[in-house]
């Protein structure tokens, strides 16, 4: 019998926001365990909720993104649970009444457009983190250890209809709402630092039946590439199962990466039993619709119109559009050289730069495009000199690796090359020479009427000066030596 | 209103709360005897009371996005408080993964 | 002279602001009573001696240099262990917050700080504030000082002793359906349980977050107005707190009573009231009516299914609010958990009492799947009739009157196996929690065993200047509040 795949994802997104949902502890990642932390996000007697009014806004951006309605009037719940990552012993989320419901999201696959349903989109808190000591998987060690800097960070949750069919849908689904998210800013979108997990309800079905089979949940998939090898692992599984006349159970699972296979979470009936109640610390959510409209008006364009753009009107390739589109930091770094841009380097240049030298170097010195303090500004002045023949390529190359390690402005040490160039140029006169001693036969071509044979002469004079050279400046000898 | 009747292992779990055997049965007579009384209830007419309207119900305040912590507060106090403690963690009795 | 601690804080702020008497002269006639009848009473469960006189010698350099101060500037004031002071132990009378300290302080503990009270001490209470005798404290049980065989109410049971022993002149207390008026009546002193909202809850360990207040406790309605004026205000880091300003409320003491009417509901007289309680509270309707009141029985039908509410509502808040009690970020843990599971389970079955656990149960149970609709959301929607039937009674009437407990004090143990008949001691008092109302508990009599009897007073949202001067005003023409328990009159 064939099947049919059905898969609805829930995905959790770390809002991009200063505080915390409900205290005002920094989300910064990467702090040393249980230092950024508060009575209240610990969980302290005594202690109370405030509710992030940034994580809200957002919140209604995501949902207006995802063509969804906005709920004027909704409720903070207590979803109540025991769990040493959980301060409270409830998560504070929404239930019966989200902040956002029924909205879409439109996947282009095959050529076909394919609108995936959106449930329903609410806001809560996130857990904190659990470390295991030494531990495999199957082996339990006698400790586990809690880090509540996590705690309390704000999320969305997005939950999708079933209405993905097969794994690689899925995973376009989730980088398609990672994007979107990423470029509106409502989330960073590091995957590694686990700013966006998803959940995966998946079940089968004989082709061609209406009725939904049994589904499995595979929790916290973290990385597009795991979300659809662990979709593919547990269709395989579930196939495997109905094929031999077994039954589906309806069962939490992990996925192990190193085994390529999915695995039941054990864990008792008890803890299914969430007792939501509407959180009394925390009054009706209510919005009114100049709220929305002004969360409406301050959206940047779509994310389609943008990526036109990139790419028509700036010539950006598709790897650089989407690179800048998909990763936050990058995508702030590149707009703000574009509105500092006086020179009118060319955006594509910048792009071109933005994603590979500099990327490259913000990564090696473990930084990001937001932490670096290496200044937009900087690295305008290098492409405008870049622009202007000033300097070369590879020299731009150097010069930015220098400026960048060395924390300094690009134009001191294009100062220090100009004074070496001019210094230099009985050198690069003697250098010329010997190019056009050489090459006689392309001297005689330019002389015939093929000027544009001149840039070889000048590429085989920077070759012969390791690039130390300015282009101008021997395009200007190379001109008057030929007396052109 | 349902036969009042608590499951008592059942509702200690989620509660995650032990009771000595030697007392299960003083705690079963004083919840149901509880439970019995209320009860009452059922003589009130709820059926027109719907919980949903919410006339002129006040919005939650919402706190401005900064990471300004008036609560900051010293980590000395927050290990003394705490039962087990190790390398900068609080300590728990092993687990396997995470759930939820 | 009288000694000071038996003066009220309207005459030692006149002493005080002209130097006859200093702080810690004041102080120490306190901690001289203290030292002498805390072992009748066992109303602490600490005593900020050495914090206490420091602040008072601070406090007199700040009289001396004849700077205007806040009117309550120097008094002793006693904290119901469940409001959080700063690298205090907080326990909540619970064996599960035995080690406990406090990182941070309370709202109104900022508040008491501005206007230079002195917090003394930390005053015992029903573990978690659950209880309506004091019995439920994990470490000591308080006695009434007009009876040490009898209760004096609870769960506020150590600031309404502290306040009726003459311990401090003031004192905090909280209130989830009765806490600070039930133990007021039983102790012969005013408490009031604000309008919810008034007063923040930062920094009050919860019971059930939607019926908590913080309120004050004092000999008279003029000093609770004084005290209500320090405590009372919009705390943007409490989410229900009221962002309505404040009045001047003891500045407006003094107000014609006149043609004010009063509704008695007729429930409250027909179950398992004491007859002296009844005709105590006739009597004090009848000195109201000649100064131009009138009173007229109504009926408010839901008030009978105060208890019941409390049951369900109360109690689901608490289970999900004590969830936090686990053992493992702070308080009493297991040390023969073997898992997670164990650790607890164990930390929590071994760490609170009683009642506390029942109500937990009880919480738990009505919140969980099968049975939410009957229990949880049926007690919410009675709650949401309650409100209706006291809107349209508040429309004709200034005031709802009750008796604040249906029985005086009862005896020590009387009530501990039955725990209905503890939890009907606050059929009076629920009400005001599930509408949000202001509720001041009065002085209104003794019985023949000269125990004290409380008559409540409820008000509109908001309007605790008026209750508060009725209060006043029958305290004038009254001296039940001027009556002290039999000890002091020895010493
Ligand atoms: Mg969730
Ligand atoms: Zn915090």
């Amino acid at each position: 019998m064939e099947f049919e795949t059905v898969i609805g994802l829930e995905i959790h997104a770390q809002i991009n926001t200063k505080s915390k949902m409900f205290c005002s502890c920094s989300t910064d990642f990467g702090h040393t365990p249980n230092t950024n932390i508060c009575p209240i996000c610990l969980g302290y007697p005594g202690t109370l909720p405030t509710l992030n009014q940034k994580a809200v806004s957002y919140a209604i951006m995501a949902g207006l993104a995802l063509n969804c309605q906005i709920q004027k009037h909704s409720v903070m719940a207590r979803k109540n649970y025991f769990y040493p990552d959980l301060p409270k012993g409830y998560q504070i989320t929404q239930f019966e009444l989200p902040l956002v419901l029924n909205g879409f999201l439109e996947l282009n696959l095959n050529q076909q457009k394919n609108k995936i349903g959106i449930t329903r989109i609410h806001i809560e808190e996130d857990a904190g983190k659990l470390i295991h000591p030494e531990q495999t998987a199957f082996q339990q060690k006698n400790y586990s250890l809690v880090d509540l800097n996590r705690a309390s960070i704000p999320l969305i949750e997005i939950v999708s209809e079933p209405d993905l069919r097969s794994a690689k849908e899925a995973r376009m689904y989730m980088e398609k709402i990672h994007q979107l998210l990423v470029y509106l800013g409502i989330c960073k979108g590091n995957l590694e630092q686990g700013n966006l997990r998803a959940d995966a309800n998946i079940s089968l079905r004989p082709q061609g039946a209406t009725k939904l089979g049994t589904r499995t949940e595979i929790k916290n998939l973290n990385s597009f590439k795991i979300l659809e090898k662990a979709i593919l692992a547990e269709v395989a599984r579930q196939t495997e199962l109905l094929t031999t006349g077994q039954k589906i159970r309806h069962q939490t699972l992990r996925f192990d990466e190193a085994q390529q296979k999915t695995f039941a979470i054990r864990t008792k009936e008890a803890t299914h039993d969430y007792r939501y109640f509407p959180e009394p610390d925390l009054i009706h959510l209510n919005v009114t619709e100049t709220q929305i409209q002004t969360i409406k008006n301050e959206m940047p364009l779509s994310l389609e119109s943008k990526k036109e753009i990139y790419i028509q009107k700036y010539n950006l390739n598709e790897f650089e559009s989407d690179f800048l589109l998909t990763n936050f930091d990058a995508l702030q770094y590149f707009e703000k050289c574009l509105s500092l841009n006086t020179n009118h380097v060319p955006a594509r240049e910048i792009a071109k730069w933005i994603v590979q030298d500099l990327n490259a170097l913000i990564k090696e010195s473990k930084h990001n495009f937001s932490t670096t303090t290496f200044k937009q500004k900087h690295l305008l002045i290098l492409l405008d000199s870049l622009q202007q023949h000033k300097t070369t390529k590879n020299i731009a190359k150097t010069i930015l690796k220098d400026a960048f390690q060395n924390n300094v402005s690009p134009e001191t040490i294009l100062q220090k090359q100009d004074s070496n160039t001019i210094t230099d140029v009985q050198k690069i006169n003697e250098q010329i020479q010997i190019v056009l001693e050489q090459n006689q036969d392309v001297v005689t071509k330019i002389k015939n009427g093929k000027p544009k044979s001149i840039d070889f002469l000048i590429g085989q004079t920077m070759k012969a000066t390791k690039g130390q050279a300015s282009p101008d400046i021997i395009r200007k000898i190379i001109t008057e030596k030929l007396g052109l | 209103m349902t036969k009042p009747k608590i499951d008592l292992d059942h509702i200690c779990d989620l509660a995650k709360i032990e009771i000595k055997d030697q007392d299960k049965k003083k705690y079963q007579k004083n919840l149901d005897a509880i439970l019995t009384y209320v009860q009452k209830l059922d003589e009130l007419d709820l059926d027109s009371i719907d919980l949903e309207t919410k006339n002129n119900s006040l919005s939650t305040p919402l706190r401005i996005d900064e990471n300004s912590s008036p609560l900051k507060t010293e980590l000395s106090t927050i290990i003394k408080n705490a039962p087990a403690w190790q390398d900068n963690h609080f300590k728990v009795p092993g687990i396997i993964g995470d759930i939820d | 002279m009288k000694k000071l601690h038996l003066l009220t804080t309207i005459e030692l702020n006149k002493l005080l602001k002209n130097r006859t008497i200093t702080c810690q002269q004041l102080l120490h006639s306190y901690l001289e009573n203290i030292n002498k009848n805390e072992p009748k009473i066992d109303a602490f469960l600490e005593i900020y001696k050495e914090n206490a006189l420091t602040k008072a010698a601070q406090i007199d350099k700040l009289y001396d240099k004849g700077d205007p101060l806040p009117f309550l500037a120097g008094m002793p004031i006693v904290i119901k262990n469940n409001i959080c002071l700063k690298n205090k132990k907080i326990t909540c009378a619970s064996k599960i917050l035995e080690n406990f300290v406090s990182p941070y302080d309370a709202t109104v503990i900022n508040k008491l700080e501005k206007n230079h009270l002195i917090p003394l001490g930390a005053t015992n209470l029903d573990e978690f504030a659950m209880g309506s005798s004091g019995e439920n404290s994990a470490f000591k049980i308080t006695k009434n000082p007009w009876d040490f065989d009898y209760v004096p109410g609870g769960s506020c049971s150590g600031s309404a002793a502290a306040v009726a022993a003459h311990f401090a002149p003031l004192s905090l207390g909280s209130d989830t359906g009765g806490s600070i008026r039930q133990p007021a009546a039983l102790c012969g002193i005013v408490g009031l349980k604000p309008t919810y909202g008034r007063v923040s809850r930062f920094g009050l360990v919860a019971f059930a977050s939607s019926l908590d207040q913080i309120g004050p406790f004092a000999k008279t309605a003029q000093e609770a107005a004084h005290l209500l004026n320090v405590i009372a205000g919009h705390d943007a880091q409490d989410a229900t707190s009221a962002p309505v300003p404040v009045p001047d409320y003891a500045q407006n003491l003094g107000q014609d009573i006149k043609g004010l009417k009063i509704g008695v509901p007729k429930e409250l007289f027909e179950t398992g009231i004491h007859p002296e309680v009844k005709e105590a509270l006739v009597k004090a309707l009848e000195l109201l009516k000649k100064q131009g009141t009138s009173w007229e029985i109504i009926s408010l039908n839901t008030i009978k299914y105060s208890v019941a509410i409390y049951s369900i509502l109360a109690f689901a808040e608490a289970a999900s609010n004590l969830a936090r009690f686990d053992g493992i970020r702070y308080g009493f843990s297991a040390k023969d958990a073997e898992n997670l599971d164990e650790l607890y389970k164990k930390s929590r079955g071994q760490g609170f009492g009683d009642e506390v656990t029942t109500r937990i149960i009880l919480g738990t149970f009505s919140l969980s799947s099968g049975y939410i609709d009957d229990y949880y959301l049926k007690a919410k929607k009675a709650i949401l009739l309650m409100k209706k039937e006291f809107h349209e009674a508040l429309k004709k009437y200034d005031f709802i009157v009750t008796p604040t407990s249906p029985t005086p004090a009862f005896k020590i143990g009387e009530k501990i196996n039955d725990p209905i008949a503890m939890y009907l001691s606050d059929l009076a008092t629920e009400s005001a929690n599930y509408t949000g109302l202001p509720a001041v508990s009065i002085p209104c009599g003794f019985t023949k065993n000269n125990l004290p009897i409380g008559m409540q007073i409820i008000g509109n949202h908001f309007e605790e200047g008026k209750i508060l001067n009725l209060a006043d005003r029958f305290q004038q023409l009254t001296d039940y509040h001027t009556k002290m328990p039999e000890f002091l009159e020895e010493n």
